[in-house]
């Protein structure tokens, strides 16, 4: 999986693209966690997101939960497969998904 | 088709996680599992490893096997240690958002400790076709071998196949039929109102939402009977007023009380068992703990006739294409291509109702028509491709649940009972094809005739046991106590096998709405998915 930071005033963005796998997702977690501590919004950007495990899904539970208290977290250009995994998981209920 | 079985010790970390979600995938993907399943499954499997993980740490190690035992496809993971189950609810900070991902489509896994082991076993379901494949096959092949033999084969020889093979299966199957829809609607009913002491024991909530059911689906039917009236050309016997037509309404419910308890089976009077099965099914629930043993037979009677009922139902398919085959032959196909009539007026009915009934619900919680439409909409495609609401159960689930608001306290208990009582587009299209089969054999109807009609259909329908292709047992009872004569249920069973794609999507359009007002009243309507 590759991780793309983009940092800009109160606002990171996260591009992720590949599998975002039980075996990737320990690295998006340290990533995340090292970089929101100041962040008022945090965009993820899916558009190249093949597959997103459990584990996947418990960082992206974990990140709307922090950033819940200090600012607000946006999911974006969310593609069908993943949008099927958000849907049946009750995510789409839980993040805010803008496409 | 093969699948290799899969065995294998490893231990416990991220990758091993992968491996085995890969894996379920692999078995998923030759079991023909619907793509939403798939990952329902698979997301399952990933969280209950992960919280092994999270327990026991990547010292520990896994035993999965992924195969089939005894042709029943399964998945199982064995971990030793201390009892640890990964599926209880709030097991892991990260909420519980995993829990009724397989509940959402009736698959409960299975956890047990023995032996220092804790076992987590999934048995998945049998792959099954879609039944509308094989109705619409039916339909098909019974045109197209009728036409071609109507064409090419001899006068003689078809008068001959007619007189020595399918007449005497077609009356054969009819016979059947009819031994057979007696006992199970009786036992479906028994059985439905002892199970419903679970129902009573939810309160008054649980008995109201019983008689809301029951009660619109008669304002439902007996409103399309009115519109519907208009549309046949039926014999009517026109004494609405006089004394006679009163006492025959105060018969007809006279007549529901039988003489004895033997004659309502022998001659298959519908509302007299359906009368006995309440009472019966009272008295069980009533002396709950003394009869035990009376209870637990009726149930394995009730298993028995649903078996029963199933083998009748899977033969359908054949004699939907014997029947076509033998009435194009016989000269009586014409009855079949008139069908288009009481389909349309159930169709234009059924949609009709469901559109005021959703923009009701629209009006009362400030939704947008067109949004309602577009979250139903996937779990309606469902029903409507599959003719059936047990295939689309799971998307259902969840439009109740995550796109409509309803509470799952409600769905849970709801959402079953609304699918084996509140069945108003089944109702409705058993009707219509009941007053086409009357105009077409010539039949004098009465105001009396309409309120039998109206009331057999609701409580046949309700009565009919939960087994797919078997709403031919319905009909078979509503026309024996119609005097319509035995040879209507052949284009019933045609025609039923069209109406069904429609009913399924319409009924569970309707449950879906009913659901939203009952949890609205209930209290356990979130608004805010609602309107989402």
């Amino acid at each position: 999986m590759e991780i793309l930071k983009n940092e800009n005033g109160g606002t990171l963005t996260i591009s992720l693209s590949g599998r975002l796998d039980t075996v990737s997702a320990p690295q998006l977690d340290e990533e995340v966690k090292a970089s929101i501590g100041d962040v008022s919004e945090l965009i993820l950007d899916l558009a190249n997101l093949e597959y997103m495990s459990s584990a996947g899904l418990r960082i992206l539970l974990s990140a709307q939960k922090t950033m819940n208290k200090q600012g607000k977290m946006i999911v974006k250009n969310v593609n069908s497969t993943i949008m099927d995994i958000f849907e049946v998981t009750g995510f789409t209920d839980i993040l805010t998904i803008e496409n | 088709m093969k699948i290799d079985n899969y065995r294998e010790t490893l231990p416990l970390t991220g990758q091993t996680v992968d491996t085995v979600s890969e894996k379920t995938e692999a078995l998923l993907v030759a079991l023909n599992t619907e793509k939403s399943n798939i990952l329902r499954i698979r997301l399952s499997v990933e969280e209950a490893l992960l919280r092994f993980l999270d327990k026991f740490g990547e010292s520990a190690f896994i035993t999965v096997n992924i195969g089939k035992r005894l042709r029943r496809p399964f998945i199982s993971i064995e971990l030793e240690g201390e009892p640890y189950n990964p599926l209880a609810s709030n097991q892991s900070e990260f909420g519980d958002w995993s829990d009724s991902l397989l509940s959402g489509i009736s698959l409960n896994p299975e956890y047990s400790y023995n032996h220092g082991k804790n076992t987590v076993i999934l048995k998945l379901k049998q792959p099954d076709r879609n039944p509308a494949i094989s109705l619409i096959t039916a339909i098909l092949a019974g045109m197209i071998f009728g036409v071609l033999g109507k064409h090419f084969l001899l006068p003689e020889m078809q008068a001959s196949v007619v007189k020595t093979i399918l007449q005497p299966v077609n009356d054969l199957f009819f016979r059947l039929l009819n031994a057979v829809s007696g006992p199970v609607i009786f036992l479906t009913v028994v059985v439905a109102i002892c199970g419903m002491g679970n129902v009573a024991s939810i309160g008054k909530r649980g008995r109201s939402m019983v008689l809301r059911y029951i009660l619109l689906s008669f304002i439902i039917t007996a409103f399309s009977c009115l519109v519907s009236i208009p549309f046949f050309r039926l014999n009517y016997v026109n004494n609405p007023l006089s004394g006679t037509e009163f006492s025959s309404v105060l018969d007809l419910f006279l007549n529901i009380i039988p003489n004895d308890i033997f004659m309502p089976f022998i001659k298959g009077e519908s509302p007299q068992l359906i009368l006995m099965a309440f009472v019966l099914g009272n008295a069980l629930l009533f002396t709950e703990g003394k009869s035990e043993k009376l209870t637990e037979l009726t149930m394995q009677a009730n298993n028995v006739g649903l078996i029963v009922a199933g083998w009748l139902g899977r033969l359908v398919p054949y004699f939907v294409t014997l029947l076509l085959i033998l009435e194009i032959w016989i000269g009586s196909a014409w009855d079949f291509v008139g069908i288009w009539k009481p389909f349309l007026i159930f169709l234009l009915i059924s949609v009709v109702i469901m559109l005021i009934y959703i923009s009701y619900v629209c009006a009362k919680k400030g939704i947008k028509f067109s949004k309602y439409i577009k979250k139903i909409w996937p779990s309606f495609k469902t029903a409507l491709k599959s003719a059936s609401v047990e295939h689309a159960y799971g998307e259902n689930v969840l439009c109740c649940e995550k796109k409509l608001g309803v509470a799952d306290a409600m769905t849970s208990s709801a959402l079953p009972l609304g699918l084996i009582m509140f069945m108003p587009a089944a109702s409705i299209s058993m009707l219509a094809f009941t007053m086409y089969a009357a105009q077409i054999y010539g039949m004098s109807v009465s105001v009396v005739w309409y309120i039998f009609a109206v009331i057999l259909t609701v409580i046949v329908v309700v009565a009919e046991p939960p087994v797919p292709g078997v709403t031919l047992l319905g009909y078979a009872a509503v026309f024996s106590q119609l005097n319509i004569p035995v040879k209507a249920l052949a284009v019933a069973l045609v025609a039923n096998t069209i109406f069904s794609f429609f009913t399924s999507a319409l009924n569970q359009a309707m449950l879906q709405t009913e659901l939203v007002l009952q949890a609205d009243k209930a209290g356990m309507l979130d608004t805010e998915i609602l309107r989402r």
